[in-house]
């Protein structure tokens, strides 16, 4: 991919490069992937993708969603992470297009498998997941489901569950500061992408703080099912919100089940402990400064954030 | 108004039902006004199902965010806040019907330049392109909503419809079209947001928390829970209502009758009021 990568970014630079890449996406990457989609029995408005900052709650609004479509299915709850997996099996980049890839590399890396039919509790035909930038050609007429949280304690959880997991990482880091050093720009690009996107009326984009859903899972997740288009069965989604907590998901990862089976190398739990605000343990008052100024040079106010649990 | 004002309004109003006359004249109106689709959102809603708590909301939420970060005048209650904030009505304002007004310029802290209010379903071509914000509640507490606080104690209305079962019967395919439009995701092209009366009620500053959201903006919790904490004390918002007549005075309005609904209903947001309404 890397190689991929370099490829392209050199092309890019060829006077006709950026305009090919441009149309390509625009045009012949759009057309395989309507057909994509259509061979799939899948309409476009029907596909949901949680699009999100890593670490942002993606497996969590998965678990809320699957547990309020099996609530409402009359089965037994909880659904673990292994049955959600199971529910919904796809991620978006590697079942439905790999743009990252080409021109050199296969559209898709393996076909999707069929999600749960119970989402159509929901209206929808699928729900996958990506952590890309937001795709304004590709997701046209998807509902795109956008979680974020503040990048202090974005950083501290990709640091417990990547870098200090895996001693064999090429790019690791030695504390959460250095892990926002190297993504920072990829940050900024995130934020910036689906912000731009929210204030755009041709994409129907939902932003949600991670600490906003943690804190009231009842009220977002019924926010969620309502901007759907459908109506809230009150008694479901309180039991989805009971059969998501982090002590069901932590037992059944005791029992095998694993919450992101295509982490590669990853060692333990899949969750820390989801605490907000477990940036002040690795910051100090003078490196919020630091960093607080460095996002509102890009005009992202931290301040503005769930900073505290 | 003046002949050339009726006039006006004569010969545009009929010619908006038409979705691609509208759309025209839509995109006419932004033009000459210097706007973009982006610096709009419409706000979308039928009648008595908290337009006016939405609109209250995020007028306080503006005029807080421009005291704490832009020198803003202080903010305390003020009954007419939304008037000045959102003046624009779609149907008129950006049809061409009447003039369009300019929104208070706090506003801008909300990331849009007007938040135009209709009431009609969702106008999938007119409106492509432009962000939506849609408030619902239970039809048939909407249609006793409806009766109590626009027919009933309204003289020149009372004789419209019977009762309130009346009313329901009547506007009930209306209200299900409207609320159906907006709740239909397969018409792409229009990034909504639905709210539902009964949410916004017990949870109002997660709900403008939750729009602050979709417009891509950060929401200033503190701020959120002042602007609640602002709006209640207009009271016929919490009902569903708050229209220029509930909160100013009006010849034709019965307000012992009007203020005995508000205050009765006050704690349930007069959620559950349509129970005994029948389906006929």
């Amino acid at each position: 991919m890397n190689l991929n990568q370099s490829i392209r970014d050199v092309a890019r630079r060829i006077p006709p490069g950026k305009s090919l890449d441009f149309l390509a996406r625009g045009f012949s990457y759009a057309l395989f992937y309507k057909g994509h989609l259509r061979e799939r029995g899948i309409e476009q408005h029907k596909m949901m993708i949680i699009a999100t900052i890593a670490r942002s709650g993606t497996h969590y609004a998965m678990l809320l969603l699957t547990n309020y479509v099996a609530a409402l299915a009359s089965r037994k709850l909880p659904i673990g992470p292994s049955e959600m997996n199971i529910m919904l099996p796809n991620n978006w980049h590697l079942n439905y297009m790999s743009y990252h890839k080409l021109p050199f590399g296969p559209m898709i890396a393996s076909p999707p498998k069929p999600p749960n039919g119970d989402i159509a509790y929901l209206r929808l035909d699928e729900i996958t997941r990506s952590h890309s930038l937001f795709q304004k050609v590709y997701w046209r007429h998807h509902k795109v489901l956008h979680l974020y949280r503040n990048p202090l304690d974005y950083s501290v959880s990709l640091y417990n569950y990547k870098h200090k997991k895996r001693p064999d990482l090429p790019d690791r880091c030695e504390s959460p500061e250095e892990v926002l050093e190297l993504k920072f720009e990829n940050y900024c690009q995130m934020y910036e992408s689906y912000t731009r996107a929210s204030s755009d009326g041709r994409y129907s984009v939902l932003r949600i703080a991670y600490e906003s859903l943690i804190f009231e899972p009842h009220f977002w997740l019924r926010s969620i099912v309502e901007w759907l288009g459908c109506e809230v069965d009150g008694p479901a989604l309180e039991e989805a919100v009971a059969a998501s907590t982090i002590k069901n998901v932590k037992q059944a990862e005791n029992l095998g089940g694993k919450v992101n089976p295509e982490a590669l190398g990853l060692r333990g739990s899949f969750i820390s402990s989801g605490q907000v605000g477990q940036w002040r343990e690795h910051y100090t008052d003078r490196q919020f400064l630091f960093w607080k100024d460095k996002f509102l040079a890009r005009g992202i106010d931290i301040e503005a954030m769930i900073l505290e649990g | 108004m003046s002949i050339f004002q009726r006039a006006r309004v004569a010969i545009i109003r009929p010619l908006v039902d038409n979705d691609l006359v509208a759309r025209i004249l839509f995109s006419l109106r932004l033009c000459v006004s210097n706007l973009q689709k982006k610096d709009i959102v419409i706000l979308a809603t039928t009648t008595k199902t908290g337009t006016h708590y939405v609109r209250f909301l995020l007028a306080y939420y503006a005029a807080l965010w421009s005291e704490k970060y832009d020198n803003g005048p202080v903010v305390e209650v003020d009954h007419a806040i939304v008037d000045s904030f959102f003046p624009n009505s779609w149907h008129s304002g950006y049809t061409f019907v009447l003039s369009r007004k300019q929104p208070d310029y706090r506003i801008g802290a909300l990331g849009i330049k007007d938040l135009p209010r209709s009431h009609m379903s969702l106008r999938s071509f007119s409106w492509r392109g432009v962000r939506v914000l849609h408030t619902y509640r239970d039809r048939k507490d909407q249609a006793m909503v409806s009766w109590f606080m626009k027919f009933n104690c309204d003289r020149r209305f009372r004789s419209a419809y019977s009762g309130p079962q009346d009313l329901y019967d009547n506007t009930r395919d209306e209200t299900l079209a409207q609320y159906s439009s907006f709740a239909d995701i397969a018409k792409g092209g229009t990034n909504s947001l639905r709210i539902s009366f009964e949410n916004l009620f017990h949870d109002p500053s997660n709900t403008l928390a939750l729009i602050l959201y979709w417009l891509g903006l950060e929401p200033d919790r503190e701020l959120c829970e002042r602007a609640v904490s602002l709006a209640k004390q207009t009271q016929s918002i919490l009902v569903g209502g708050g229209e220029k007549w509930h909160r100013f005075p009006n010849e034709h309005v019965d307000y012992a009758e009007l203020q005995e609904f508000i205050e009765s209903n006050l704690e349930t947001g007069a959620i559950g009021i349509g129970r005994n309404i029948l389906d006929t």
